[in-house]
């Protein structure tokens, strides 16, 4: 379920552009996907979670793995 | 209104996709929307093209996304143009830049609103900025003759720690009010008033310190989408027909309920209940607007002496029969009273705002009338009604200032312009009319900490970023084998104070001098700071019968804008080196001393 949330998130906000999701789907795979866009990606994720990232978190969720992981660390607690 | 966040899950699913449905004042959303939008592109519509070139020293994306967005609603084509982030200055006094080579449309300065904090000199602080200020101005104003130039002011800002007891203003009011009344002076551009939009807005929607720190922005990403919004509001006043005339309905719209059902005296109008004063207040907003020069008129499905009675019989009607300038009572279709309201008022269709509670209605306006603006109302929430038409902004204008008399072709306005072009011909008879000061000595003992902070904070014109305490720089002081330089600068506006720190390596054995360090204040870039510097250590190494002056380029993040400062100066360059770092070295004998035109006195 979470997965399927986080895939509308992405093909929201990369819509019209090819790619695959999965875990290591990351910045160097979509060409829009700039350090703008991350940040926009984190706001969109953190407010449909409900969750919020710390800065460092910010910095090191490069990949949809990763922030998969952070989601559900995140809602666990 | 729909739920956002449901839509951002399901509307692939969703087929009659209307964007006026839903509420724009969230970034995010809009950002989804804007690709929508881009897939919708409907290639036959001839669109009028715009090009903006927004300049700033924060990062502003993705307010070009904001822009394009709300210009394709408003069926607009626009190209936006931003500036690297830090380099307003640069971008404005380069020759070369992109926005001289293109000719925007409009170009809207945010500039840094800082001052120097120090209250006991608040007035020349004022100045300080002021006449920075000009001088970018004025450098825009004389290379985009066609550019519409709009600058905006000072936000309060988020940091009053006072609180809101206080007998005074505090100090940030003070200081956002004297540097808005500073810009509010200028009559060279026209103002573009964020600290009305922010104040109506709150400080919880113009400030979100994780977006900010984020992406190095001034503002959250709502507040950016608000602006873009404003912003595009104003354009559209240059191309389309300002409004002037407003064709209402009465039932449930200068009243509540129906006159035909209830009479004259009975309708939801005055003082007795809340949906009485709800009306009462929307007829006081009416009448304002009357008076601001707008025409009033009315089309009403009704019978004509009945509807009419309200105004004369029903004394709470703030709005009276002779404040409508013509009057569409009866039960032809309502594009017909239009049609006949602008032909006997002789206006144009399109400035001509209809205003109705009716969506039936105000579809077949739409539909049969497509150039006049419509306004739909909820007769079920009559106290919206007065924002509704606000948020339309179509009854926005725009004051006309000295600039718009400018652009019209004003004979006085066209004398001061050739003014400033004898003035500034080019740069250097700009520079030369700043009467600039400048002057190269070795470092003071008063001037370390100065020297120092420049040193460590320096980090776009810093040929090798090498950080050092004050400390460490009293150390280099005393060595024999280094020289430490600054350089200070003043003109006709302020002084400058020092603006820039060589330290140079000397040995006068080997006959051999190295740049170790060298920064220079962004506020000084393009003023031919360097090219003076640079001749002075030239000067200074010839009396020490050095021939060899050794330097070099180390790269950062933020210093490329001097990656070829040395060439530039006669230099050139010895040996292409793959390290990591990616630095450059360069040295220079035999110099020539580098004209500077004798732009200093």
């Amino acid at each position: 379920m979470m997965e399927k949330d986080l895939e509308k998130i992405f093909k929201n906000l990369f819509e019209n552009e090819k790619f695959e999701f999965n875990e290591n789907l990351s910045a160097k795979d979509i060409a829009s996907w700039d350090s703008l866009r991350h940040v926009v990606l984190l706001m969109e994720v953190e407010k449909f979670f409900k969750i919020k990232f710390t800065l460092k978190e910010v910095r090191n969720l490069n990949n949809v793995g990763d922030l998969l992981q952070a989601i559900k660390a995140k809602s666990k607690s | 209104m729909k739920s956002k966040d449901m839509i951002l899950i399901d509307y692939e699913n969703e087929q009659n996709f209307q964007i006026n449905d839903y509420d724009l004042s969230d970034g995010l959303f809009n950002l989804i929307m804007l690709k929508r939008l881009r897939s919708f592109e409907t290639p036959d519509i001839k669109k009028k093209k715009i090009s903006v070139a927004l300049l700033s020293n924060y990062t502003q994306r993705p307010i070009d996304e904001f822009l394009e967005f709300f210009a394709t609603l408003q069926k607009l084509e626009i190209d936006v143009f931003l500036n690297e982030f830090g380099t307003l200055n640069q971008t404005i006094l380069d020759l070369d830049s992109e926005l001289y080579q293109k000719q925007f449309d409009y170009i809207l300065l945010m500039p840094d609103l800082k001052i120097d904090e120090n209250l006991f000199d608040l007035e020349e602080s004022v100045d300080n900025f002021n006449s920075e200020l000009s001088e970018l101005i004025s450098l825009i104003n004389q290379r985009c003759k066609k550019s519409q130039l709009i600058v905006s002011n000072k936000c309060f800002t988020y940091s009053d720690s006072i609180g809101p007891f206080k007998n005074d203003y505090g100090v940030h009011d003070t200081i956002v009010n004297s540097i808005n009344s500073c810009i509010r002076s200028n009559d060279n551009f026209e103002v573009f008033d964020l600290n009305y939009i922010a104040s109506n807005l709150g400080a919880s929607f113009v400030y979100d310190t994780s977006f900010q720190l984020r992406v190095s922005s001034q503002f959250s990403m709502n507040f950016l989408n608000v602006l873009a919004k404003e912003f595009i509001h104003r354009v559209v006043l240059d191309y389309q027909q300002p409004k002037k005339c407003i064709v209402l309905d009465l039932d449930n719209t200068l009243w509540g309920g129906e006159v035909g059902d209830r009479g004259a005296l009975e309708v939801d109008l005055g003082n007795e209940n809340l949906e009485s004063r709800a009306y009462l207040y929307f007829q006081q907003f009416i009448l304002s607007l009357k008076n601001r020069g707008l025409l009033l008129a009315i089309s009403s499905k009704n019978e004509e002496s009945v509807a009419l009675e309200v105004f004369k019989e029903n004394t709470n009607s703030i709005l009276k029969l002779e404040d409508f300038s013509a009057i569409q009572i009866h039960w032809e279709p309502k594009f017909k009273s239009i049609h006949a309201i602008s032909q006997k008022l002789n206006i144009g269709l399109d400035s001509i705002v209809f205003i109705d509670d009716n969506p039936m209605e105000i579809d077949i306006v739409k539909q049969n009338l497509p150039e006049v603006s419509t306004i739909l109302l909820d007769k079920d929430f009559p106290e919206l009604h007065i924002k509704k038409v606000l948020d339309s902004k179509l009854l926005n204008i725009r004051l006309l200032t000295k600039e718009d008399l400018q652009k019209t072709g004003s004979y006085k306005a066209q004398e001061k312009r050739k003014k400033l072009q004898v003035n500034f011909k080019d740069m250097n008879s700009y520079l030369k009319s700043l009467s600039m000061k400048i002057l190269c000595q070795e470092v003071q003992e008063s001037d370390f900490e100065r020297a120092s902070q420049l040193i460590n904070k320096t980090n776009q014109f810093n040929l090798t970023t090498i950080r050092r305490s004050l400390f460490e720089l009293k150390d280099l002081v005393k060595d024999q084998k280094f020289k430490v330089f600054t350089v200070s600068l003043s003109d006709r506006f302020e002084n400058l104070g020092i603006i820039s720190v060589v330290i140079l390596e000397i040995d006068t054995v080997q006959r051999w001098a190295r740049i170790d360090t060298w920064v220079l204040s962004c506020r000084a870039f393009g003023r031919m700071v360097e090219q003076y510097t640079m001749n002075h250590l030239f000067a200074y190494c010839s009396e020490l019968g050095v021939n060899l002056i050794k330097s070099k380029y180390i790269k950062t993040e933020k210093n490329m804008i001097v990656s070829d400062i040395y060439l530039k100066l006669g230099f050139e360059e010895v040996e292409k080196v793959n390290d990591p770092y990616e630095s450059k070295f360069f040295r220079a004998s035999d110099w020539k001393m580098l004209d500077i035109n004798d732009i200093f006195e």
